[in-house]
């Protein structure tokens, strides 16, 4: 009796979770106690709540360096992160302090500290201006293709980022087609999912959900389904149901390094795209996490991080800069890559495709500074690489030694 | 379509089976996987009839419901309605309605009902009974499913002339054939005459030594013959664009393995040959003459006389000569056959497939890398050794082409459309505003 009392109890929150859904905030924070502007050189970062994580690691880093550099950053949708660039009004290029107003929770911007840690501070009163907007999308899925005021905005690409379709762990859903997408999302409903109130979606600003519109052919901004405000408030509304029921008509969308954390709790759908003869995870199996599918692309949703930023002559403002020469370079830190990697992301330097569209056309692609076999290493325990110390212990067929393995380049 | 990819399903099933293998420690399953997964690599590269033989060896191994239902759809490709039907429905029966593909296997029943006729064949006399060259038993045959088309109905029966009838069946047809045979005249058998002379035969060793010899000479002509095939093979699939490593691999391992078992053969052709050699003209026995060369040396003629089957004196010689010379041959089948499994060792072998062509772990990939072999692991990881076994993705220019390509060791779930929100064709359904419109 106790296990079904609980499971009564868990299956009525869960149906009020999912009733009042919208007023969950994605980036719940605290009432901050210093000021942003105090800290040592601050960056301002704004827009993807799927990239907190990454950006989370870059901060950590450059908050360690001997010239402290302070990664200030507020969760938004991608499209924020865009626009805050790309808007000719420097009024709307700005970020703000979002009190906690009515049932609507706070969401201050936070800092990352050299331990890891992250803070809540206090942005400037007439908003503070953003040095790069981050997206998981590209600008023109935002809507924007060019600035207005004659600036030149760069696109600098960071890891990429899979996005999936995500269903409790009790469902008994293993895959999901584009087809069965498309019903769900933009008819309200198809198959087993065929109750929009069970579907955890986000909004149009979300790179997420932008990102999955365009593989399964629904535009972001008409999408059924209720918004869930953020990336953490799919995960956490979607992971706490039990009752079989509703887990089986339930199903959300994020970012896979989110979900990722949460595979006790939630579970990947392999995803068939349109054309594909079945379906696939991100990575090669359930228990894995080497993204297997994404590198080589079997798996279609996915796309680089954008970091965007205004730039004269080419470069970047300096505050900018000391976060983007992370990126900007073939060969990445290899604390990065460990980071970008434990963070459930793939480095460009290990991917094997690359597409230059929103979820567009896949070519081969091979890296400038491959770690395709670290990533394995990483990822899988072993790889089929020879491992080296320099070139000179590299066959011709792999004859560059790159993070302590043999690759072709 | 829709069955191809419901076909994935049973993919899936067929890599369960075999990783159960393992846990049950029984080689039959292991062996039944292995020719079921072979046979789903073979229908998903359109080879119905490979993959046909391999899901019934998988069946007779270890019966298990799946292998049917994959033999029923590959007989569907085949358009061999009337077998195919007869297999789904033993699916259906075996598996039972919560099986996996239940809804839609009664849809392929359906739809094979409407493409299958009834025949029925008497013959006075008892006769056999083929059709389309397969033994379909003794007549009478009442109400067998025929596939709708032509077939070729051949009735025979001991001592009279064989009929042979093209009959057309439509669907839903219920045909009657009937053979009439006029009954044989008993002959009676020639008495035979005493012999005047006992037969002059080869001592048992002898005798023995020479069908061993034989046997073993057909053997390894047959063996010889399958390694030449699959040498021809291996050639063509070197001077093709589209050649892939594990194509390669397995046309070479086949020419290997026949021709190293012709070796095998005619070498103990040889040997065999010697020992019947030695007996027949060496050290001949004393009841058996080196005399008569040959399998069956005499045997009554009609009129109850003895024929005497010894060849002449120059056959004698030449026959045993010319057979331990061709076993020779033989022996040497896999030194004669020894192609190379290696498509290109260097770009410049590549460039007469087009420019785009480069030398990748010694197969010609259209827009490959590496001038010498660089690896491309099986999950698409570059560099290393990657090893002789890993296989070379396909050349891709579109999406579907990555998402579909073959090289991977990930595994799949399939999402069958049709079954689960009943899109058969590909076609959508208009998209619908939600209430509030959607922006948020």
């Amino acid at each position: 009796m106790k296990i079904q009392q609980a499971r009564f109890i868990a299956a009525s929150a869960t149906f009020a979770a999912l009733l009042f859904g919208a007023s969950v905030a994605s980036a719940q924070t605290t009432t901050p106690t210093v000021t942003c502007s105090s800290l040592p050189s601050p960056v301002y970062l704004t827009g993807s709540s799927a990239l907190r994580n990454f950006v989370g690691v870059v901060g950590k880093l450059l908050a360690s360096d001997a010239a402290p550099v302070t990664v200030v950053y507020q969760s938004q949708g991608s499209c924020v992160g865009v626009r805050t660039i790309y808007e000719a009004d420097p009024a709307k290029r700005v970020i703000k302090d979002v009190p906690s107003v009515g049932g609507k929770a706070a969401n201050y911007a936070i800092y990352f500290k050299a331990d890891g840690s992250a803070q809540e501070c206090f942005l400037d009163a007439d908003g503070t201006p953003v040095t790069i907007g981050i997206s998981d999308v590209y600008a023109n899925t935002c809507g924007y293709t060019a600035t207005t005021d004659g600036s030149t905005v760069t696109d600098y690409f960071g890891p990429v980022q899979p996005m999936a379709f995500v269903v409790p762990a009790s469902s008994k859903q293993q895959s999901i087609s584009a087809e069965a997408a498309y019903l769900a999302f933009g008819t309200g409903g198809g198959g087993a999912w065929s109750d929009p109130r069970f579907f955890f979606i986000r909004n149009a600003s979300s790179g997420t959900q932008q990102m999955v519109a365009n593989s399964i052919g629904v535009p972001g901004n008409a999408w059924w389904g209720i918004d869930r405000g953020g990336s953490s408030g799919v995960r956490d509304q979607l992971k706490i149901i039990v009752d079989q029921a509703q887990a089986d008509k339930a199903i959300g969308i994020l970012s896979s390094d989110v979900a990722d954390v949460e595979r006790a709790n939630l579970r990947v759908l392999a995803y068939q795209a349109k054309e594909q003869l079945c379906g696939y995870l991100p990575d090669s199996s359930a228990t894995s996490r080497d993204k297997a599918n994404v590198r080589d692309g079997h798996y279609d949703i996915w796309g680089p991080s954008h970091l965007f930023a205004r730039t004269v002559n080419g470069a970047p403002s300096a505050a900018a800069l000391a976060f983007l020469s992370r990126f900007v370079t073939p060969r990445v830190p290899v604390e990065l890559l460990d980071a970008e990697i434990a963070g459930a992301l793939v480095p460009q330097c290990a991917m094997n495709v690359t597409r230059t569209e929103e979820v567009g056309p896949m070519q081969s692609y091979q890296p400038p500074y491959s770690c395709g076999c670290y990533f394995d290493a990483k990822t899988k325990g072993s790889n089929s690489c020879k491992s080296c110390e320099s070139s000179s212990d590299c066959p011709s067929s792999a004859p560059t030694c790159n993070f302590g393995y043999c690759e072709v380049q | 379509m829709n069955y191809v990819r419901s076909f994935f399903a049973t993919t899936v099933a067929a890599l369960a089976l075999a990783s159960a293998a393992p846990a049950f420690a029984e080689t039959p399953q292991k062996e039944a996987a292995t020719h079921f997964e072979r046979g789903v690599t073979l229908y998903g590269e359109s080879d119905y009839a490979g993959a046909l033989v391999e899901f019934k060896r998988a069946y007779e191994i270890a019966p298990n419901p799946l292998a049917l239902y994959n033999i029923g759809q590959a007989n569907f490709q085949l358009r061999n309605y009337a077998t195919a039907l007869e297999f789904l429905e033993r699916y259906r029966d075996e598996a039972g309605a919560s099986a996996p593909h239940a809804a839609e296997v009664e849809q392929s029943i359906a739809a094979l009902k409407s493409r299958v006729g009834r025949l029925t064949v008497t013959a006075n006399l008892a006769a056999e009974v083929t059709m389309d060259d397969e033994p379909r038993g003794k007549a009478p045959l009442t109400g067998i499913l025929v596939s709708v088309g032509r077939h070729k109905l051949v009735v025979k029966h001991a001592g009279s002339p064989t009929q042979e009838r093209t009959v057309e069946i439509a669907a839903g047809d219920t045909r009657d054939e009937k053979f009439e045979f006029v009954e044989a005249k008993v002959v009676e058998t020639p008495k035979i005459l005493p012999k005047t002379e006992e037969p002059k035969g080869l001592s048992p060793v002898a005798t023995g030594a020479w069908i061993g010899a034989g046997a073993l000479l057909a053997g390894a002509v047959t063996t010889g013959i399958v390694a030449s095939g699959a040498g021809s093979s291996l050639d063509d699939e070197r001077n093709s664009g589209n050649a892939s490593r594990s194509r390669l691999d397995t046309l070479h391992s086949r020419m290997r393995t026949f021709a190293v078992t012709t070796d095998v053969l005619g070498a103990a052709a040889i040997l065999a040959g010697g020992v019947a050699v030695y007996f027949t003209f060496i050290k001949p026995s004393s009841s058996s003459p080196a005399a008569s060369v040959g399998v069956a040396p005499e045997r009554p003629s009609a009129e109850g006389r003895v024929l005497n089957m010894r060849p002449s004196k120059t056959l004698r010689i030449a026959a045993p000569f010319g057979i331990l010379v061709f076993s020779a041959l033989l022996a040497a089948c896999s030194v004669l056959l020894d192609k190379s499994k290696e498509q290109c060792t260097t770009n410049g072998e590549c460039a007469r497939f087009g420019a785009s062509f480069q030398c990748v772990q010694n197969v010609c990939v259209n827009g490959g890398s590496g001038d010498d072999g660089g690896q491309t692991g099986p999950d698409g990881a570059t560099g290393g050794d990657a090893g002789s076994d890993a296989c070379v993705p396909s050349p891709k220019t579109k999406n579907a082409d990555f998402y579909n390509e073959k090289c991977t060791n990930s595994s799949c779930i399939p999402y069958d459309n049709c079954s689960k929100i009943g899109i058969c064709d590909g076609g959508l359904p208009t998209r619908v505003t939600p209430p509030d419109g959607g922006v948020r």
